[in-house]
């Protein structure tokens, strides 16, 4: 994760701490360790072996260094649209299914017609009178899953 | 009696509602049983006013349960000797439309009986082979399913 630029006030920090550090005042105020260093450097610095008082200034300066911020948007961004998918899409489906009238049926999706049906309608339609009695009973059966499964579809 | 003035009256109001088709199966229900108890009126009552209740719009299935419901109405004319208005109802459900489908090959059928009630032979045996072709295809499909 790549940092990002320290802020204004991260920056008055730093500012502070390295006039603090040249002994010059400052408006913002460093933190107080990073000032007890600072001056244990400043006026101690004579007494100090020099390659301690470097390593003590690197820590100082690693100690006040502004921290990379805590990006927020890789974690909550997808949180979001998980939430969003999980809210509106059965909400979205649901309103559609209600404005679905139960006229919307192909063909295609009519039950298919039996054997005997079919057989009762050919009878039928070879002038056979007493065939049309069979058609009509058949049929009967027919609509009855024909509106069992206009009723599914319009659920 | 009262029973069927009530239903009438529920498709009267119901013209229209989006439930149209809960509405047809009632009906339809309701006429098998006017049917059973012999009481074709009523029937005929029930099934026309499903005709007159049907919606402007409603795509496939309003054809469909409009075809149907005038192919019943075509069957009671006939079962009554009125092949004129086993003719129209037949007429009125085949200018609906629609695919060589099952709903389509009943109306030819109940066409073609109006025709040869009225001694049209020839356009009866015209009307008979067009349903025989829809029914031969449907038969294929339901014998050998893709």
């Amino acid at each position: 994760m790549k940092d990002e630029e320290p802020t204004p006030e991260e920056l008055r920090e730093a500012e502070a701490l390295a006039r603090a550090l040249d002994g010059a005042p400052s408006e913002a105020a460093p933190p107080p360790e990073a000032l007890e260093t600072a001056a244990l450097l400043r006026h101690g610095g004579g007494e100090l072996d020099p390659a301690r008082a470097q390593a003590l200034a690197a820590k100082l300066r690693a100690e006040v260094r502004p921290r990379p911020r805590r990006r927020w948007w890789p974690v909550l961004v997808p949180l979001a649209l998980g939430v969003a998918v999980m809210v509106i899409l059965p909400s979205a489906l649901l309103l559609r299914s209600r404005q679905l009238p139960p006229s919307i049926v192909s063909s295609a999706g009519l039950p298919a017609p039996t054997a005997a049906l079919l057989t009762a309608q050919a009878e039928a339609a070879r002038g056979r009178e007493r065939a049309l009695g069979a058609l009509d009973a058949q049929m009967r059966s027919y609509r009855r899953a024909l509106f069992a499964r206009l009723q599914e579809r319009g659920r | 009696m009262k029973r069927l003035l009530a239903l009438v009256l529920l498709f009267a109001c119901s013209s229209r509602r989006p439930d149209w088709a809960v509405t047809v199966a009632q009906g339809h229900s309701e006429a098998d049983h006017l049917l059973d108890s012999g009481n074709r009126a009523g029937a005929r009552a029930v099934l026309e006013a499903i005709v007159a209740g049907a919606p402007d719009t409603g795509g496939e299935t309003r054809r469909v349960l409009l075809q149907d419901t005038l192919f019943r109405l075509a069957r009671l004319a006939l079962d009554e000797h009125d092949a004129a208005a086993a003719a129209r109802h037949a007429d009125a459900g085949l200018a609906l439309g629609g695919e060589d489908d099952l709903f389509v090959a009943n109306l030819l059928v109940v066409r073609g009986a109006a025709h040869e009630a009225r001694g049209e032979s020839a356009l009866a045996l015209d009307v008979y082979q067009r349903a025989l072709r829809i029914n031969e295809a449907l038969l294929q499909k339901t014998v050998s399913p893709p």
